[in-house]
Order: structure tokens, then C-alpha cells, then sequence
């Protein structure tokens, strides 16, 4: 700065707290800018995620309530051939249910280990928490 | 509900089957008729800075690409196409189904379940085609107590065997929900009249892009849970 106004100001003095003023002026109108621009580029990813989510609810939902009745269907048609009573339904509904929670286990593992959690936060934050 | 209803066309029969040129038949034609002609005016004139058609088959192309790349590995691009072709084709289904007056494809079951048994026989072929009688490991885990194994193995043949139905039943059950919703929304316009029937009329407006993105959205799960279950008989760790 100050080299500037030396090679083109010829009262340096009287010049310099305008010219800073109306420098620190634009710099911040300039900074404010650039955050308005950041801020609407900024929900794009977060969109993304949510996006991502909806499409594991559908994958968990669908598979836990198919579990159960590919659960159901089998221990059904066990008993209605083999004349097992009630019991194959009973077991094979719990072992459906069971199948299903452990595909929605699976599948949420593998999706949280593609997001590793951050190791250490902005110190800055953690400071004002404590 | 007559837009479900399955119209003959042109009635049909071989050796006893019906297979009669149907309103879904119709609309499946349709459907590749329009991904031909988009891949067509995409590559014809194919240049290094693309136009508008290109980009856009260059940006599916691309993303299913890397997505059968991340999860299969570099073995997967074998079955790219196979891929590529299952997830444009329900995609062009699903969103052809949301014209007015069109026929959704997508919204019966035995096409869905046609679809995912191709994808449950290819994976249980190509697993048995690699590993051999080695492909059974899969439904035991390794490191397992020897008391635990009958439990598990049942309980892994079931979330095997749960594999074709809850990918049908989840496109199936998608597409006929959203369409059923926007049919009742649409009654409830009517009934409420010039008085009440703004609110129903701007409800639908909104669902309706909303459903254009549970369409792109279940096309893609589809492919994606494809390229999963291949990974699971090509490299087999579980």
C-alpha cells in the first residue's frame, strides 16, 4: 500500500486515511461478496447427501419388510407340505426378520465406513464449546 | 385403476402362450425407440468439444461407469453393459411413465421381477462360473463357531434368496405409490372445486418434481445394488 502511494501520490499524508477508508471499504464489500457467492454454492453437496440418504431409506425399509415375508413365505409353504404345525412359520418368520436387520446392518457398515468420521474438529469450535 | 390395466394391442398366441403386442409392450418400445434415438443424435457427429446431446449421454455414461468401477473393481467393466443397458432402461421407463396418458412399465411387478431374477441368475451364475462349488462359502462367514453355522446359514440363504424380490418390490412398490398419490391428489381436486382445489392442484405441482427424482432415484439404486451383488460373487469377500 504504502508503496503505491509513493510511486503515484503526491501528498502521501493527507491522501492515505481516504484512500485506506475507501480501500477497507471496498476490500470488505468485496469480502461480503464472495461469502454471499460461497453460501449459495455451499447447499449444493449438503442436497447431494440428502439425496443419498432417501436412497438408503428406500434400500433398508424395502429389505427389512421383504425379509419378513420371504421369512413367512418359506416356513408357510414348509408347513403346508410337511404338515409341520405352526412351527415352521413361527421360526422361519423370526429367521426372515433376522435375515432383513442383518442386510440393514451390512449395508449400513459398508456406507459408514465410506464416510470416516472427522478426526479432529476446527479448533476454533472446540474451544467455544468447552 | 385403468391406467395399470394391461390392453391387448394386437391378441397373439404361441404354442398356448399368450403373447399378445400389449399397451406395456407398446410403451417398452417406446422407450427404446427414444434411448436409441438420444444415444444416436448423442454419438452421431461425435466431437471432442460436445454438443448438448453428447455431454448428456458422456455425463450417464460416465457416472454409471464409475459407479460399476468404485464398487465391482476393474473386473466389473465386463458386465457394463448389462448395467448400463438395465439402468437406462427403467430409467427411460420410469420417467416415460410420467407423461399424462402414459403407460408405466415399471409399475408391474412380473416386469420388475422379470428384470431382477435376470440379475439374481447372472450373479448366481457368475459366482458359481468363478469360484466353482466354492461359491457356497458365501453363505458361511468366516471364523464361525461350529454351533452358530446351521443358524447362519439359514439365516444367509434367506437374505440370498431375499435378493430378486426386494429389488422388484422396491421399483414395483415405488412407482405404483407415486402414481396412486397423484391420482387421488388429482380426485381431491375435483372434488374441493374453483373454491378449495388450489392447494391439492399446488401439492401435485411439487410431487411431481419429486417424482421425477424418486424415478432417476430408483433407477439408479437398482444399478447400484446390481453392481453390489455382482461384486459379492466376483471377489467374494463378505
Amino acid at each position: 500500500m504504502s508503496d503505491d502511494r509513493q510511486s503515484d501520490g503526491r501528498k502521501p499524508g493527507e491522501m492515505s486515511p481516504a484512500d485506506r477508508e475507501a480501500l477497507h471499504k471496498r476490500a470488505s464489500e468485496l469480502g461480503r461478496k464472495l461469502d454471499s457467492v460461497r453460501a449459495a454454492k455451499e447447499p449444493a453437496p449438503e442436497r447431494r447427501a440428502q439425496n443419498a440418504a432417501l436412497g438408503m431409506a428406500f434400500r433398508f425399509v424395502v429389505d427389512l419388510v421383504v425379509g419378513i415375508g420371504v421369512g413367512g413365505f418359506i416356513g408357510w409353504t414348509m408347513d403346508r407340505y410337511l404338515g409341520t404345525g405352526p412351527w415352521g412359520l413361527i421360526v422361519f418368520l423370526l429367521l426372515g426378520f433376522t435375515a432383513g436387520m442383518v442386510n440393514m446392518m451390512r449395508a449400513a457398515n459398508k456406507e459408514q465406513a465410506k464416510h470416516p468420521a472427522p478426526k479432529s474438529r476446527p479448533v476454533a469450535d472446540d474451544d467455544e464449546g468447552r | 385403476m385403468e391406467q395399470f390395466e394391461i390392453a391387448r394391442l394386437v391378441p397373439l398366441k404361441l404354442f398356448g402362450f399368450d403373447i399378445s403386442f400389449t399397451n406395456s409392450t407398446l410403451w417398452m418400445v417406446i422407450g427404446l425407440a427414444t434411448v436409441c434415438a438420444f444415444l444416436v443424435a448423442a454419438t452421431r457427429g461425435a466431437s471432442i468439444v460436445p454438443n448438448r446431446f453428447q455431454s448428456m449421454a458422456e455425463v450417464v455414461y460416465g457416472f454409471i461407469h464409475q459407479t460399476v468401477v468404485d464398487i465391482c473393481g476393474p473386473e466389473g467393466k465386463k458386465f457394463f453393459p448389462f448395467i448400463f443397458t438395465l439402468f437406462i432402461f427403467i430409467l427411460i421407463s420410469n420417467l416415460l411413465g410420467l407423461l399424462p396418458g402414459s403407460f408405466t412399465v415399471t409399475s408391474h411387478l412380473s416386469i420388475t421381477l422379470a428384470l431382477a431374477m435376470l440379475v439374481f441368475l447372472t450373479v448366481t451364475f457368475v459366482g458359481f462360473a468363478r469360484h466353482g462349488v466354492g461359491y457356497l462359502r458365501i453363505f458361511a462367514p468366516d471364523g464361525l463357531p461350529v454351533l452358530l453355522l446351521p443358524l447362519i446359514v439359514v439365516i444367509e440363504l434367506i437374505s440370498y434368496l431375499m435378493r430378486p424380490i426386494s429389488l422388484s418390490v422396491r421399483l414395483f412398490a415405488n412407482m405404483i405409490a407415486g402414481h396412486i398419490l397423484l391420482k387421488v391428489f388429482a380426485g381431491f381436486v375435483i372434488a374441493l372445486g374453483v373454491a378449495g382445489g388450489w392447494a391439492p392442484l399446488a401439492f401435485m405441482i411439487g410431487f411431481t418434481g419429486f417424482e421425477v427424482l424418486i424415478a432417476v432415484l430408483q433407477a439408479f439404486i437398482f444399478a447400484l445394488l446390481t453392481c453390489i451383488y455382482l461384486n459379492d460373487a466376483l471377489n467374494m469377500h463378505h
